[in-house]
């Protein structure tokens, strides 16, 4: 754990980097601030604001546990009920360790972040790819303690570092969207949203079905009365 | 209607396949009447421990998976803090662990129906040459346990007439008996063996068994079924992130259909035909 520049605000490292098909910036680093001694993992991704400013897309299987289905517009169509084929690429989550990147094995809600910790996230298929090899330093920057007048006043801030390609292959550098001036105020709330709020939010852009259609059920039914008739049938034949 | 051991292997798979493969409900009511419909013309040999062990392990994963899983947004109810079983108890997670018994009760029904038309020793005589010792050991490897259940019965009967202790406090004294009966039965094999000319040369066959056009029919109309399994396989069903299953398509339900042939071909044949049924 790094030590915070500030005594109320906490930073935390975030890597996304996409699929290799990404028409986009290929890699993106965001430094995150935030006032409280830990957050989640879905809430360091929306105070990072990867998705354009929108919460992730996040599927709710209940009791807590949220998946991941877009992060900042990949995949540009979310398949429907947020999945795709198994073996397709998805999104997965991976924390920094001494040992190097580990997958996390719970949902982005069901583990916290705290001051100094360096999360990855891949898009990729399988059981995803590690994200490449960063430090949290090369994020977020040691930076100097401000003056008391201004800690005093400050809130908890989001703060945006352009991409620097690490690898050979990572040749495109995400345009830095909006750096933030040093006296912006918190673009993230004050606490983290509720799971209800984030997924009444990501609810609205799902797909609506279709509208019912009588025909499946006539297919159906059609299918029940021959095999039950067969079924007669041969009960009647199999007597005699 | 008697068809070829080969025919209903084929079936056979093409049946597992779809079991495996489609999860969804409505395809598998379909597949359970199919398999009902096929399974008809040869009920009455035996084929009822086949239902209750389906029955059974249909079941098992309904209560493993709405007493384990936490997840869903339908809470039926909630248990205080119990270890493991404590929390929510899920819609999804019922709905799931019967789409897994589901699956499970088909399979079993399918080898139910395969156990009843298909005799192995009928499978082992069409194995190759250079599989044949292997597969005859194999068989009768497997034909060992139920076997040995059945000797254990006779066994407890036989001390129960004697008026003798029964029960598992008399397991001790059904060792030796059991040992006996297990060794004189191999002795049995090994004897029939070697009067049938096991191992020599050449293999003899008392019937040889031939293709008929039905047998034809059932081949093809599986491996469609299986082809259309395989390559155009149908939406997944995942009841925790949807209670309502999506409809199949009718490429989905076609593929289901077509397995049941071996039913078809019982309706639509000759009424003289019904002796060489049982």
């Amino acid at each position: 754990m790094h030590a915070s520049a500030h005594a109320s605000t906490h930073r935390a490292a975030l890597v996304v980097e996409h699929g290799s098909s990404w028409g986009g910036p290929h890699l993106i680093w965001k430094c995150v601030e935030f006032a409280q001694a830990t957050i989640s993992g879905i809430a360091l991704l929306e105070l990072a604001g990867v998705n354009s400013g929108q919460p992730p897309q996040v599927y709710d299987w209940g009791g807590g546990a949220i998946t991941v289905c877009q992060i900042n517009g990949e995949p540009r169509q979310v398949p429907d009920r947020c999945f795709g084929p198994v073996s397709g690429p998805n999104w997965s989550d991976w924390r920094a360790t001494p040992a190097g990147w580990t997958p996390r094995n719970s949902g982005a809600a069901g583990y916290q972040v705290g001051d100094g910790d360096l999360e990855g996230w891949t898009y990729a298929a399988g059981f995803g790819s590690r994200p490449p090899s960063v430090t949290f330093s090369q994020v977020c920057p040691p930076v100097a303690p401000p003056a008391p007048a201004a800690t005093a006043t400050r809130r908890p801030a989001l703060t945006e570092q352009p991409a620097v390609p690490v690898r050979a292959s990572a040749t495109t550098m995400p345009a830095p969207t909006s750096t933030p001036p040093p006296t912006i105020e918190a673009l993230a709330p004050p606490a983290s949203p509720t799971p209800q709020a984030r997924l009444a939010t990501t609810s609205t852009s799902r797909p609506t079905p279709p509208p019912a259609s009588l025909a499946p059920l006539l297919v159906l039914g059609t299918m029940i009365a021959f095999l039950s008739g067969l079924f007669a049938w041969n009960l009647r034949r199999r007597g005699s | 209607m008697s068809l070829n051991p080969l025919a209903w292997c084929a079936w056979a798979v093409a049946a597992l396949a779809v079991a495996f493969v489609d999860r969804n409900p409505y395809l598998q009511l379909v597949l359970l009447m199919v398999i009902l419909n096929v399974w008809l013309p040869y009920r009455g040999r035996a084929t009822g421990g086949y239902w209750k062990v389906g029955t059974l392990l249909a079941v098992t994963p309904i209560v493993f998976s709405v007493a384990l899983s936490r997840f869903g947004q339908h809470v039926l109810f909630r248990l205080p803090d119990i270890p493991i079983l404590g929390g929510r108890w899920t819609l999804e997670a019922l709905v799931f662990g019967a789409s897994t018994g589901a699956a499970l009760l088909l399979v079993v029904a399918v080898f139910g129906v395969l156990q009843t038309t298909v005799r192995s020793a009928d499978l082992v005589s069409r194995l190759p040459p250079f599989l044949y010792r292997a597969g005859t050991v194999f068989v009768l490897a497997v034909a060992f346990a139920p076997q040995t259940v059945a000797a254990v019965r006779s066994i407890s009967e036989a001390r129960r007439l004697r008026g003798q202790r029964s029960g598992w406090r008399a397991a001790p004294a059904l060792l030796v008996p059991l040992l006996l009966t297990t060794l004189e039965r191999a002795m049995q094999y090994a004897e029939s063996l070697d009067a049938r000319g096991y191992g020599s040369r050449h293999r003899s066959r008392y019937q040889r068994a031939s293709w008929q056009p039905a047998d034809h029919l059932v081949l093809a109309a599986s491996t469609v079924s299986l082809l259309l399994v395989i390559l155009l396989p149908p939406t997944p069903y995942m009841p925790y992130q949807g209670l309502v299953p999506p409809f199949p398509t009718l490429v989905g339900f076609g593929a289901v259909l077509l397995l049941a042939f071996p039913a078809l071909l019982f309706a639509t044949r000759r009424e003289h035909h019904v002796a060489d049924l049982v």
